[in-house]
């Protein structure tokens, strides 16, 4: 299996909003994510709009439907159209969440949040290592934020996130957003989260709004708030320069806001790098 | 329980209030369920009313809101493209809005036009190329031709003026206008397909939709030409005949001769 090389850029999504300003303008971003499933399609404009702004930039795939959680198995069709998209546009990595999405009978559409058991890890695995195989390349997993922590759990969410990455050899999709949001809801500290996990794996990091409160969730419709740029700086002093990026999907602004949050996370970037340089 | 019989629980749950939560789950469990049970029918509801834009402007939020969620019910989504939600509410909509034919064919041309605006991108024939095609053919060949349509080319029939339909639902609507537009004084084809990379649609002749239905279905084009003789008579039939293939040539509706 081919590995994922280390690449620290800044990056933002595609959104249907900001079609235009990729395609016209020249946008200060080292490379562009997109939601695989919106561009899973058998042609017209969204693939022509992807493969214009993938002759100007690095794009990276991120997934919200491969359920590798499933214990009733990954669906086959949607691999093998994952697997066209990725030959047609040699994306950087593919990424997509530590969720489940369905069952045999019907799909949530929803990051569906598992029980951490010796089963549920069996399962994963068993379908990420088939879906590594199927797109010949290691997948990133990222960390869902999670409202609901099951009773049978076995192990915390970093210790299975952690095994997972062991026995499957994939890389990590670091939420920083989702542990704090998670954090929050559960009850567990965001500085132990970090400490369990295996950041030499690491190989990108999702920045995203959330909204508070007793249970607070992860709308992706706000900038990003001070607690999780904190966060940011704690996770970067951690696993040094690595491609950041930040989600929106909801509320979507002019995407001079979004550059500007990016410059925010490109200033804590060089201050953590500055700082480990000094140590 | 197993894994499995866990996730078909969870998923059952959030699709019916009736279906059962573990009994073992303690309020916070159940609160935090709740949130995953909302967003399932915010975002697959939010998913509909974005695909049928218009529709919705039509039937008023309130009763769109009402028929989506029975929708829901009556088809949860079972493939991983989450626009898939919205395959068959059209026929959703017949079924509770039989009176209101309007609402029904306005959202099939929703869905027409979605289905068509990613459909496989083929070069259309064109008139050069027709002719190329068709340089060698007798009356026999000619009879015998049988065409391969574009990808996403749809058709029905409707009573209601879509084109209309369309404009006084598009980007300054005029609800009540929509709504008080008087059905075609005959039915008539609508058909949906991809120009370029814009989905659009017209409205053709009930003889021409039914020849261009024959011919999608592997129909020679002499067939064709037969039923619409048996319907218009042979003096009309003959020259709808060449006006459609014509039509449907400079359309780009035709990916090829087969």
């Amino acid at each position: 299996m081919m590995s994922v090389p280390p690449f620290a850029g800044f990056g933002l999504g595609l959104r249907r909003q900001h079609y235009r300003d990729f395609l016209e303008g020249t946008i200060d971003v080292d490379f562009v994510e997109v939601i695989s499933e919106n561009f899973m399609v058998d042609g017209g404009k969204p693939l022509a709009v992807l493969e214009a702004v993938r002759q100007k930039h690095d794009v990276v795939l991120h997934g919200v439907s491969l359920s590798p959680g499933s214990a009733h198995g990954l669906d086959r069709n949607y691999l093998e159209r994952l697997r066209m998209l990725a030959e047609r546009i040699e994306p950087r990595w593919i990424s997509d969440h530590l969720c489940w999405t369905r069952s045999s009978a019907h799909n949530s559409h929803d990051l569906l949040p598992l029980p951490y058991t010796a089963e549920a890890l069996d399962v994963i695995c068993t379908n990420i290592q088939i879906a590594q195989d199927h797109l010949r390349r290691p997948l990133l997993l990222e960390n869902p934020s999670s409202y609901l922590s099951f009773p049978e759990n076995e192990m915390s969410e970093w210790e299975f996130l952690a095994e997972v990455v062991h026995r499957t050899g994939s890389y990590l999709l670091l939420d920083v957003n989702n542990i704090y949001v998670s954090a929050h809801n559960h009850g567990y500290s965001a500085s132990d989260y970090l400490d369990g996990l295996p950041l030499d794996r690491v190989r990108q990091i999702h920045l995203a709004g959330h909204t508070p409160g007793e249970i607070a969730i992860d709308t992706h419709d706000r900038a990003v708030c001070s607690e999780v740029w904190d966060l940011l700086g704690e996770a970067l002093s951690l696993t040094g320069p690595v491609a950041i990026m930040i989600e929106r999907d909801d509320a979507i602004p002019p995407l001079s806001e979004l550059l500007d949050e990016l410059n925010v996370a490109r200033r804590i970037a060089a201050s953590a790098t500055r700082e480990a340089a000094a140590a | 329980m197993t894994l499995a019989a866990q996730q078909s629980q969870f998923i059952e749950a959030l699709m019916s209030d009736d279906a059962p939560l573990p009994e073992h789950w303690q309020a916070r469990e159940r609160a935090g369920y709740a949130i995953y049970r909302n967003a399932y029918r915010a975002r697959l509801i939010d998913t509909l009313q974005e695909t049928y834009p218009r529709t919705a402007l039509l039937v008023g939020s309130e009763a769109f809101g009402a028929a989506a969620a029975h929708h829901l019910i009556l088809h949860p989504p079972t493939g991983w493209t989450l626009d898939d939600a919205g395959k068959g509410f059209a026929e959703t909509l017949d079924n509770l809005f039989p009176q209101d034919r309007d609402v029904c064919e306005l959202a099939w041309t929703e869905w027409a036009m979605q289905s068509a605006f990613t459909a496989a991108d083929i070069t259309p024939l064109d008139g050069p190329g027709m002719v190329t095609a068709t340089q060698s053919f007798d009356d026999r060949a000619w009879q015998d031709l049988r065409l391969r349509f574009m990808p996403g080319l749809r058709f029905r029939q409707v009573h209601h003026d879509c084109r209309a339909l369309w404009e006084l639902l598009g980007a300054e609507p005029n609800i009540a206008a929509a709504r008080d537009l008087a059905p075609l004084a005959e039915p008539q084809g609508c058909v949906v397909w991809r120009e370029g990379m814009r989905a659009t649609f017209t409205l053709i002749g009930l003889a021409e939709m039914q020849a261009l239905a024959l011919m999608m279905d592997g129909a020679s084009y002499g067939a064709a030409c037969d039923h619409l003789v048996s319907l218009l008579g042979e003096a009309a039939a003959l020259e709808l005949a060449g006006a459609m293939l014509a039509r449907w040539l400079s359309s780009g509706w035709i990916a090829a001769v087969q």
